[in-house]
């Protein structure tokens, strides 16, 4: 048996059939780590010791017949969840030596499921990219194509998942980061409504946009980690009090027949690489075959969700990075004097991605542009969300493309931001509504995989997974396998 | 194409509590440029009437806790973590001159 294959789920199982061990499992996790991340840079900090010793309190458990829901099953945490005790960057310089004394609330409901810590994974600095490319620590190579980014910004946590170093992995979505990175590596990535996982502990970017989601090879694996870590949380206002389903447990229970699968018009556009359009053709054919509908509906404000995203994220970003002065914690670079110890700890600690976007930010928020810019975006993200209400009259779920084109190459597009920001086209309009997205696998071009992107109503992500669930049913593949590259 | 004044480059980044050497200003100026004439874009949509969304959250969905104190004390914790610190206290530069 190949261990590090294992899914999630078929992990959990065999650990409570006590076929496997804990230790076993999560050594084989490292030694894949240590074998292979030193070429694909997937994780910041690899968490040996702490993750043998919280595998064998997973197998005392299990020997006790105390197991959990994902007991003893290897996760990877993106580095920006602070997790107590081991260090947390968000992949930024001015947080150097930042070792947070508590822990998120996702992280501690992973911990409380039963999950082992093997690593802090990498991702671009502050979640600020699409390519992992701003990340302090150096770019993620996409396993599939090492010349090629794995996307962003949760690069990290999806080559990791897609190179078999641990059986799921934490990401944060604010304009498309867990959703883009996956479709690039080849894997399923959701991002639930925002409001269902706490952002308690989460490194702060976009505050009403950031939510936290689940990375697998599988969908089933996804709806399993997502339920282990999402809920109400009384530090987190924002988060929603509302009962988390059994994700994983109802996934066969959808009848296809009659399912209306909306297709936004304005999705299909001319930057669309026409084979990843193929491919989502393709999708919707396997659905129709088995009686599902097509309903052709219009987001009239598509075009704008790319300039709101880049309005409303950096304003929202400039105020949560005023707390970095290198008073409390992180960097410190000492000045004559209090402001100019301020002004050098944050030039040398941000990157060029972080101060632009901070620029930006207190430029659009400035009394004299207030209005015309960022009042203006939040005016349009209503609309934008009031698309996706119309078009949810008309049809039970959307789906798009997750990305215009396959992983493009390192270094291609970090020259030219607005380049980068095209990328995000088919995701960002979906976080600026709070909706819930997967992405998953859905082929191939060009020797890299493709992703199609599903989009549900509010709180639909029960119904959401069970959509993807049938989807992967159909084909021949749940994650691609990289070792088919 | 949108421009903005090299000065404004320096109030901002004074705002900003960052430092950019002449260079990077000029850099500056070119990118945020071109990224406001990208956002510009939003002036053609009608939005009269709409009033601004600055969360996707309703009443229904959130709701107040009581007032009361949640925190844990863990002051040393946090003084550990910081560049310095002294006798229970931040050590930051002077701040009144």
């Amino acid at each position: 048996m190949d261990l590090i294959k294992l899914g999630l789920k078929e992990a959990a199982d065999l650990l409570k059939k006590r076929e496997i061990s804990s230790v076993e499992l999560t050594k084989a996790c490292m030694d894949r780590i240590n074998s292979r991340n030193e070429r694909l840079n997937a994780f910041v900090t690899i968490t040996e010791d702490k993750a043998l010793e919280m595998a064998q309190r997973s197998d005392k458990r299990l020997k006790e017949g105390n197991a959990r829901l994902i007991e003893g099953v290897p996760l990877g945490m993106k580095d920006l969840f602070c997790t107590e005790g081991v260090l947390t960057t968000a992949c930024s310089h001015i947080l150097d030596g930042f070792v947070p004394p508590y822990e998120s609330t996702v992280s501690a409901n992973l911990w409380k499921a039963g999950g082992v810590l093997v690593g802090k994974t990498n991702m671009d600095e502050f979640a600020m990219g699409s390519s992992n490319e701003t990340s302090y620590y150096g770019p993620v190579r996409n396993p599939w194509d090492e010349s090629r980014t794995c996307g962003g910004s949760s690069g990290g946590s999806a080559a990791a998942v897609a190179d078999y170093m641990c059986m799921g992995a934490t990401g944060s979505d604010t304009g498309g980061s867990i959703r883009q990175p996956s479709a690039f590596a080849g894997i399923v990535g959701m991002k639930p409504t925002y409001g269902r996982c706490s952002r308690y502990g989460m490194v702060a970017f976009a505050s009403s946009l950031d939510q936290a989601g689940a990375m697998c090879r599988n969908v089933e694996d996804t709806a399993l980690m997502l339920r282990a870590m999402s809920g109400f949380d009384p530090m987190d206002s924002t988060s929603v009090d509302m009962p988390i389903e059994n994700y994983d447990q109802n996934l066969d229970k959808l009848t296809l027949k009659g399912l209306r699968i909306g297709l936004p018009k304005e999705y299909f556009i001319k930057e669309l690489d026409p084979e990843v359009k193929a491919i989502v053709d393709a999708a919707v054919a396997r659905f129709t075959k088995e009686g599902a509908e097509v309903v052709e509906v219009s987001l009239p404000h598509t075009k704008y969700a790319v300039p709101v995203y880049y309005i409303i994220a950096p304003a929202e970003a400039t105020s949560n990075l005023a707390r970095y002065d290198g008073m409390r914690f992180g960097l410190r670079i000492e000045g004559e004097n209090l402001a100019d110890t301020y002004r050098k700890s944050r030039s040398k600690g941000f990157g060029w991605e972080v101060k632009r976007r901070i620029m930006i930010g207190n430029y659009t928020l400035s009394s004299g542009y207030y209005d015309a810019y960022y009042t203006k975006a939040q005016r349009v993200r209503a609309l934008i969300a009031k698309d996706f209400a119309d078009a949810f009259t008309q049809c039970d779920v959307i789906f798009t493309p997750t990305t215009p084109t396959p992983a493009f190459k390192l270094g291609e597009k970090i020259s030219d931001p607005i380049q980068m920001f095209l990328n995000d086209v088919f995701t960002t309009g979906a976080s600026l509504a709070g909706l819930p997205g997967i992405s998953v696998p859905a082929g191939m071009v060009g020797g890299m995989p493709v992703g199609i992107q599903i989009l549900g109503k509010p709180f639909a992500e029960q119904h959401l997974l069970q959509v993807a669930w049938a989807h992967e049913k159909m084909t021949a593949f749940a994650a691609l396998d990289v070792k088919a590259a | 194409m949108s421009t903005i004044d090299i000065d404004l480059v320096a109030r901002l980044a004074d705002l900003s509590r960052l430092e950019f050497s002449e260079a990077e200003k000029k850099t500056l100026q070119g990118e945020i440029g071109r990224i406001l004439d990208f956002i510009s874009v939003l002036e053609e949509v009608n939005t009269d009437g709409v009033s601004p969304m600055s969360s996707t959250m309703s009443a229904e969905t959130t709701r107040a806790r009581e007032d009361v104190v949640t925190e844990e004390d863990k002051r040393d914790a946090y003084l550990k973590i910081a560049p310095a610190s002294e006798m229970g206290f931040y050590v930051v530069p002077r701040v009144v001159e």
